[in-house]
Parts: C-alpha cells; sequence; structure tokens
C-alpha cells in the first residue's frame, strides 16, 4: 500500500512537469492567420478621381500599412472588384499608405471592394478588407 | 627393565589450535614431548575437525616427527555447506533489487534527458511563435510542429513518469531486500567433536577430580 502511494505520487508529479502548449490562444502575432489582434493594414479613404475630365474616372482606395509590415516588407495587396470582377496588385515600399485603383468607373455606381494582404504567396484572410464605394465627384 | 626415553615432534595441522590428549590422560598442546619408549595413544584435535584417534610408537633415544593434517569434520563440512547455501541467498536478496535498481536508473536517466530535450524544443518552438513573419511558417508552426512536439513531449514525461516511478520502487525493494538479507539466519552449527574431545579427560584432584565437558552456544549470527 505505501509502495504504490509512492509510485502514485511520482507519477502525480511526473503529470504535474508535463509542459502543455495551448496552441488556440497562440494569436498575438499579427502574421498569424488566426490573429486577432490590431491588423496590419487599414482603409484610409476611398476617392473618385477623374483621369479625362467628364469622360473617365477611377476609385482610389488609400490603405494604410502598420509599421510592423512596413519594417518587415515583402509583401503584396490585391484589390478584388466584385462589381466588375477585376483584380489588382499593388505593392509599395517604404510608404505608410499604399493606394490601389480601380480604373474606369462609372458616377453613381457602387463598387464592392475586397483588399488581401499576402505575404511570402500566403494570404491573411484576417486581414482582409471588405468595403462598398459609390464613385462619386 | 629401566625403560629408555624418545622424542616426537607433532606437526599437526592446523598447528595454532590444535590439542591432543596423551594416553587418555593429559590435555596438551605442546608440540615436542620427551616420553618413555612404547606405544602411546594421541588422540588430535581442533576446532572444526575430526578426531584423530592413533597410537604412536616412542623408540629410545630416538627422535622421530609426526606429521598429519586434521580432516574437517563431517558437521564443519555440511555447515560449510548450508552456510555457502545461506551467503548465495542473502547476495541473491540483495543482488537481484539493486541490479534492478541500476538498470533501472540508467533507463529513467537515459528517458528524463529525452524528457528535458522535448520539453525544451517544445519551448523554444512556442517562443519563436512571436518572432516568425512568414504566415505560412506560423501556420506550419501551429498545424504541424507544435502538435508534433507536444505529442513526442507528452510520451517522453509518460516514459519518463513510469521509469522514475519503477526505479522508485525498486529502490524501495532494494532497502526491503537488505533488510531481508540481514534477517537470514546463519546455518546452525555445532562442533561434536569438540564435545567428545572435551569429554575424554576426567583428572582426579585432592577433592576427587574435574570432569571437563563441553557445549557450544552458536553466538555468530
Amino acid at each position: 500500500m505505501r509502495i504504490l502511494s509512492v509510485l502514485l505520487s511520482v507519477l502525480f508529479l511526473s503529470g504535474c512537469a508535463r509542459y502543455e502548449v495551448d496552441i488556440a490562444a497562440l494569436d498575438t502575432n499579427p502574421f498569424d492567420q488566426d490573429h486577432v489582434g490590431t491588423p496590419l493594414i487599414r482603409l484610409d479613404s476611398v476617392r473618385t478621381i477623374p483621369v479625362i475630365q467628364g469622360a473617365v474616372y477611377q476609385q482610389r482606395l488609400y490603405v494604410h500599412v502598420s509599421d510592423l509590415l512596413l519594417a518587415e516588407g515583402g509583401y503584396e495587396l490585391r484589390m478584388i472588384d466584385l462589381t466588375d470582377v477585376d483584380t489588382v496588385y499593388a505593392t509599395q515600399a517604404g510608404s505608410s499608405t499604399v493606394v490601389l485603383l480601380n480604373q474606369q468607373v462609372t458616377l453613381g455606381t457602387t463598387y464592392c471592394l475586397l483588399v488581401d494582404l499576402s505575404i511570402g504567396g500566403a494570404y491573411l484572410t484576417t486581414q482582409r478588407l471588405d468595403t462598398c464605394a459609390l464613385a462619386q465627384l | 627393565m629401566a625403560q629408555g626415553k624418545g622424542e616426537i615432534q607433532l606437526h599437526v595441522a592446523p598447528h595454532g589450535s590444535m590439542e591432543y590428549v596423551l594416553d587418555g590422560k593429559e590435555r596438551l598442546s605442546n608440540r615436542a614431548l620427551v616420553l618413555p619408549a612404547g606405544e602411546h595413544r594421541f588422540t588430535f584435535w581442533a576446532p572444526d575437525r575430526s578426531i584423530l584417534d592413533t597410537t604412536l610408537l616412542i623408540l629410545a633415544d630416538t627422535s622421530i616427527a609426526f606429521y598429519k593434517t586434521l580432516a574437517p569434520s563431517p558437521e564443519y563440512v555440511a555447515f560449510q555447506q548450508q552456510q555457502r547455501k545461506v551467503r548465495r541467498a542473502r547476495t541473491s536478496l540483495r543482488i537481484l533489487p539493486l541490479a534492478a535498481t541500476l538498470v533501472s536508473g540508467v533507463f529513467t536517466a537515459v528517458a528524463y534527458n529525452a524528457y528535458s530535450e522535448s520539453r525544451t524544443l517544445l519551448q523554444d518552438a512556442e517562443a519563436s511563435y512571436t518572432t516568425l513573419r512568414d504566415p505560412n511558417a506560423i501556420t506550419l508552426l501551429k498545424e504541424k510542429e507544435l502538435p508534433r512536439l507536444q505529442t513526442e513531449h507528452n510520451a517522453a514525461a509518460r516514459r519518463a513518469g513510469w521509469l522514475t516511478a519503477i526505479t522508485s520502487v525498486a529502490a524501495l525493494g532494494t532497502v526491503w531486500s537488505f533488510i531481508k538479507a540481514a534477517q537470514v539466519d546463519d546455518a546452525p552449527y555445532e562442533d561434536k567433536e569438540r564435545i567428545r574431545f572435551e569429554g575424554l579427560v576426567w583428572l582426579p584432584g585432592s577433592t576427587g577430580g574435574h570432569l571437563y565437558a563441553g557445549f557450544t552456544i552458536p553466538l555468530s549470527r
């Protein structure tokens, strides 16, 4: 009985010494697909600009890039125009604001746009920006 | 008719403890004697040896030497055999659990080393999460590396735990076996030849005489 209690005590102590990693709780890294904190990119504004006055207009998305992402570099932004089904890629190293262009928009039309951040070929779905903007001067 | 005398030198082994009774009267231990010529009865004895009862012829004006080694008594031979068995039993009782403890201890040390290594690897991998900047590498870390390292660490911890428990039990068993081994009694022994030898001489004195007798109390246990 005494031996059994010693055995159980030792097993209990060994069990306590086991190191456990809570993988589900690992979400503090902004480059993680599961990150839920401060985003690496943020939509500043959407503006409509005339390219040829009275004829051709474009929408400009101003996306703010965090210092962390700037410091890291090697990223790419992808904008998908869900209204016209059009995709635009942009990278602007060294600047905290990246401008994405949605060419040839029609005034008075609402365009729904998705902006994805890609690093090393992987799209961070948690960093996705989703907006719908009316093309107007 | 006057009898001459002769000398006899006794070289009876074991020399240090040998005693003898001369002509059924005197108990002696000296190695050289001058005796009247003729036959004399010698009864030799030494502890744990058989009694040797013999008659030696002493020649006048002659020195003779007698060489003999007393054979171990049958009781002593049997006692030695029994004692060897007791010693073997004691040794087995001590050695087997001790060997088991040592072997188990070595395995435990190896297992504990593996456990420590697996723990370090797991902690390092966990720490790398905060410094990684590649989403693919982070995903790989969370979906493959950490679960694999955690599984390995759990197995190593389980192994180390079991082996520690086994070694503890073996160590307790070793202590118990040493206590038990100390309690194993020595084989019983009685030097019957000594009793016989000491009963040979009865010396009459002024008050009637003394009868020498002997008995043995086994004190060494």
